[in-house]
């Protein structure tokens, strides 16, 4: 239970920190499509950061503040590169880092959770996920196709392809949203593997 | 990115222009328009199909709409953005309640939506997205260093002025037996209503230990309300274009007092938009 | 053909009186207008309302209150589309007028609404076919105001829209039966 309520904190400090910055970033972009898909996602995220949030105090965390926090400092600075992007002409750099990299490690850690936690004593994060998840494959499906209608010449594709492994790197160090562990470890020995 | 997002970068594609008021204001054809013996804007009377304009009047009335939605979802975004979550009480602080934000994140999807409701709009009524100027005096309220304030000049005044927009122009497609306005428009005037009482509920909760903080907030509203009444476009004159809908603001938290005072306010700004427009006759004399 | 603007000067708005001139002639060309006919364009600078009438059909004068030729995203600025817009309409209306085959209209100040919406369907279709930026949709949507929002509206502004050599017997039939 305690894995599951850090995890859920966790979730809850980045879903806040994706909410936030697509509202942010409404105001920043000049492309009418984009401007009102940041708009409609900040909302889902934000939904999500309240299932969280709800959700912690059932997992005997009462203070769910206390929980709210990043796994570790790299997470932190992944999202602050992530979020650097501010003038009207960075528009891919920003949908990149949001659906090139953070929706696409979201979905790996909450896919994990979902297929390793108990379906009967964790049923109710697994429906949580279950949401997050719908909303997080068709909002990385919206971004990747406002990005492939985005990036029209090679500069640009060069551009998305530099932001995105400086993004990558960080998240690499960051060990994934929930930080080392994010979505197990393939390599580490089973107990089988001793018996 | 930024804390706070300056109005004079708000990100626009090439179709959009922006006019700032004070150009419009300042107009000196006013004096013509505000004149009540002429065929001026108000003179024209309250916005109804059987205006000889009306259908071109209601197309750029509603691409202002347009533009507004947009404003608002940037605003709406921005306060997600531009203050940590805590108390909302801090001294000198920016902070605000998480359930803040996360309203704030529910106003940009149907923001959001407005805007695509309002694109559709456009091509049911023939108007090019962009083909008139944008100002942007709602962002600018949405600007609001202090959170109370943006969201009672964003969500009470201005959110507030979309009602009365939203509910003459629900009218005006049920009077015209337009079946695309009137829906678009009811939809619309439920989301708005929703929106101002966000706006009513936070100015009460964090103000309620904080009446200096909550006269400003209602100080800030008033100059909003002031400068959106546009010289007397809402009122309740007979011949104002568009009118106060009372009921539904009563079902946003607006009590009698506070509309009787908006009502005054629009009053207010017609006599002042008069004066203005006295100032500039003898220009017009020449 | 002589065509005169009136102001020649502007105060109020950043006008130009040649480039109206210029507009003018050259849809009194293309509308095919008698090269003879005289045309005066009268613009009231004072008021930024867009009300636009045809005060004379011999010699031509029309009168035009600025927002009419005003750029919608420039502040008193003309907008060429616009203008061409506003007088190419009336002037295919006065083309009607003086058409002895078209038939007895009413006069302007007696038409109704639907009736100012139809003949207005029949010269801004006529426009768009001479070559010039026509909003269609807008000009269906000011037409369904009048006549209804049914197929039958949209059926009788198609029949306006895509006509040429109508009598004004013509179009007020069409206007009725779609309000019918």
């Amino acid at each position: 239970m305690e894995e599951s309520a850090r995890r859920v904190g966790h979730y809850k400090w980045i879903e806040m920190r994706l909410f936030e910055v697509l509202g942010g970033w409404v105001a920043t972009v000049p492309e009418l499509d984009v401007k009102l898909r940041l708009g409609t996602h900040c909302y889902h995220h934000a939904w999500h950061s309240e299932l969280w949030h709800k959700r912690l105090p059932e997992l005997r965390e009462m203070n769910p503040e206390r929980l709210t926090a990043p796994p570790n400092d790299e997470l932190v600075a992944f999202v602050d590169a992530m979020t650097e992007p501010e003038g009207p002409d960075l528009t891919i750099e920003k949908l990149v880092g949001a659906y090139r990299v953070l929706i696409p490690a979201k979905i790996a850690a909450y896919t994990y959770h979902r297929n390793n936690t108990s379906t009967i004593t964790d049923a109710p994060t697994i429906r949580s996920l279950d949401f997050a998840l719908a909303d997080e494959f068709n909002d990385w499906r919206d971004g990747e196709m406002m990005l492939q209608s985005l990036i029209q010449s090679e500069a640009e594709l060069d551009r998305a392809i530099a932001h995105q492994a400086a993004l990558q790197k960080l998240m690499l160090a960051a060990g994934g949203i929930a930080g080392p562990g994010t979505i197990g470890d393939s390599y580490e020995p089973t107990q089988e593997a001793y018996a | 990115m930024r804390k706070s997002f300056p109005v004079e970068d708000l990100a626009r594609d090439e179709r959009f222009v922006h006019v700032a008021l004070a150009d419009r204001i300042n107009d000196p054809r006013n004096a013509q328009a505000a004149d009540s013996g002429s065929s001026g804007r108000r003179g024209a009377g309250r916005l109804t199909p059987e205006r000889p304009d009306a259908p071109d009047a209601a197309r750029a009335l509603m691409h202002g709409i347009f533009v507004g939605e947009i404003q608002a979802l940037e605003g709406a975004g921005r306060t997600c953005w531009d203050f940590e979550v805590g108390s909302g009480n801090g001294e000198g602080i920016p902070e605000v309640p998480f359930e803040l934000k996360l309203d704030m994140a529910r106003q940009c999807w149907d923001e959001a939506r407005h805007c695509e409701i309002s694109i559709k709009l456009s091509g049911h009524m023939g108007t090019d997205l962009g083909e008139f100027s944008e100002n942007t005096f709602l962002y600018e309220a949405a600007c609001n260093p202090d959170p109370v304030l943006r969201l009672t000049g964003v969500n009470r005044a201005l959110e507030g002025l979309a009602i009365d927009v939203f509910n003459t122009m629900r009218e005006f497609g049920e009077i015209a037996g337009d079946p695309v306005l009137e829906f678009c428009e009811d939809w619309m005037l439920a989301d708005e209503v929703t929106h101002v009482k966000m706006g009513s509920d936070w100015l009460r909760k964090l103000t309620a230990d904080d009446k200096p903080r909550q006269e400003r907030a209602l100080e800030f509203q008033r100059v909003v309300d002031k400068l959106f009444s546009l010289g007397g476009f809402r009122g309740e004159e007979d011949d104002s274009p568009v009118r106060l809908a009372r009921r539904f603001r009563e079902l946003a938290g607006f009590k009698d007092d506070e509309m009787d005072t908006l009502a005054q306010i629009a009053k207010e700004a017609r006599e002042e938009m008069e004066a203005i427009a006295e100032a500039n006759r003898p220009a017009i004399a020449h | 053909m002589p065509v005169e603007i009136r102001p020649e000067t502007f105060s109020l708005v950043h006008f130009d009186a040649n480039e109206i001139r210029a507009i003018v002639e050259k849809l009194v060309v293309l509308i095919g207008l008698p090269a003879a006919a005289s045309v005066t364009i009268e613009v009231d600078e004072s008021t930024p309302l867009a009300h636009a009438v045809v005060t004379s059909t011999d010699p031509i004068v029309i009168a035009v209150e600025s927002g009419a030729f005003e750029d919608p995203k420039v502040v008193r600025h003309l907008n060429a589309i616009a203008a061409t817009d506003v007088l190419g309409k009336l002037l295919l209306s006065v083309k009607d007028r003086l058409d002895p085959a078209f038939g007895e209209a009413p006069a302007d100040a007696d038409l109704t609404l639907p009736e100012v919406a139809a003949w207005e369907t029949y010269c801004v279709g006529r426009l768009g076919r001479l070559g010039h930026r026509v909003q269609r949709q807008r000009r269906l949507y000011q037409f369904r105001n009048r006549h209804g929002f049914t197929d039958a509206a949209d059926a009788a502004f198609d029949a306006l829209w895509t006509a040429d050599g109508l009598t004004w017997a013509d179009i007020s039939a069409i206007s009725n039966q779609a309000t019918a």
